[in-house]
């Protein structure tokens, strides 16, 4: 490779290194973690209708690739409700404002989750014509899954 | 023969490179934005809230669509400026009574207009830049390439909702500048 171009990477590694010193291991492992006691607070929640047979639930792996993180693996969180289903899919740990995104995917619609820092798990109810976020606790998830299942 | 007043007072005619020194600041301040958005994500600092959750493939995807949209835009302002340009030429010639061959064939095409189009008259297909064409003062090739640019503008400038004509993804604002710009500058004096 050109010298120039060997030199201009270097250096811009290095101010790279110095200026941020982000431990991206660590942010990925705090993000699986975050996702993995979402996952069990949804479990959780559930119990009841899981134990009445009226839901299913099973995880699905899959793989991310994120700038900085690389690639790893995550898991879906699959609702199976009738002949419908919601899955709970991961985006990614780098995000804007957020430490973590997991998207609500149903048959009519999508919603947004995002890990605040601080404030845990928090489901962006609008974005017009103002944003507005509600910590995600057992109301909040009946809300998302009536937006995004079939009437 | 009847001509419209030019030169109103509220004007506020721009001209191609003062269009163009616009969109270069807003694409500056685009590139600006989106790195520190970019930024954000991995520093975790603070952003406007209308990009809370976005991933780096939304952030690079909403960019995206800003500066197609930019580019549009100054598309239409370039091309639309030209236009202004030319139609206040063509009053000029008309009303002025100059003696040169292109004031001679606007007056003559002018004085087949009906009342109400002296004061309107066509701009493409079967109007000034018709005239402008047949009256051989410059390069017809020069014409040709500006009027391409008008299917463009038409679409932009109409609200969308027809086909799409090529030539909006086809033409960037450099490339309007130019033309518009050959345009111009060939208009003889």
């Amino acid at each position: 490779m050109n010298q120039n171009l060997t030199d201009l990477f270097r250096k811009k590694q290095k101010k790279s290194e110095a200026d941020t010193g982000i431990d991206w291991d660590s942010r990925r492992n705090d993000y699986l973690a975050a996702v993995d006691a979402l996952y069990k607070k949804i479990e959780a929640i559930l119990a009841e209708p899981i134990g009445q047979k009226s839901l299913t639930l099973h995880r699905r792996p899959k793989s991310l690739t994120e700038t900085y993180i690389g690639t790893y693996s995550v898991e879906d969180l699959v609702l199976v409700i009738g002949d419908e289903q919601v899955r709970f899919s991961p985006r990614g740990r780098n995000v804007v404002g957020a430490a973590g995104r997991v998207d609500v995917i149903g048959e009519r619609g999508e919603a947004t989750l995002v890990l605040r820092p601080g404030a845990g798990w928090e489901f962006v109810q609008a974005r017009q014509p103002a944003l507005r976020v509600v910590p995600f606790d057992e109301s909040t998830l009946a809300e998302m899954l009536e937006a995004v299942m079939r009437a | 023969m009847p001509v419209p007043l030019i030169n109103h007072a509220t004007a506020e005619p721009q001209t191609l490179d003062e269009i163009r020194d616009w969109h270069r600041g807003i694409v500056d301040a685009l590139v600006d934005q989106r790195t520190s958005v970019q930024h954000a994500i991995r520093t975790g600092s603070a952003i406007a809230w209308r990009f809370l959750g976005m991933t780096e493939a939304d952030v690079d995807a909403h960019y995206d669509v800003q500066r197609r949209e930019l580019d549009r835009l100054t598309a239409l302002n370039l091309v639309a400026s030209a236009e202004a340009a030319i139609k206040v030429d063509y009053f000029r010639r008309v009303g002025g009574k100059l003696k040169d061959p292109l004031a001679r064939a606007y007056r003559k095409f002018h004085s087949t207009l009906s009342a109400k189009k002296q004061l309107r008259p066509d701009f493409d297909a079967d109007g000034i830049l018709k005239v402008l064409k047949k009256a051989h003062v410059m390069d017809n090739h020069i014409v040709g390439q500006y009027r391409e640019c008008l299917r463009a503008r038409h679409w932009l400038g109409h609200g969308r909702y027809w086909e799409k004509p090529a030539a909006v993804d086809l033409l960037d604002p450099d490339d309007v500048y130019d033309r518009a710009s050959a345009l111009l500058q060939a208009l003889p004096t």
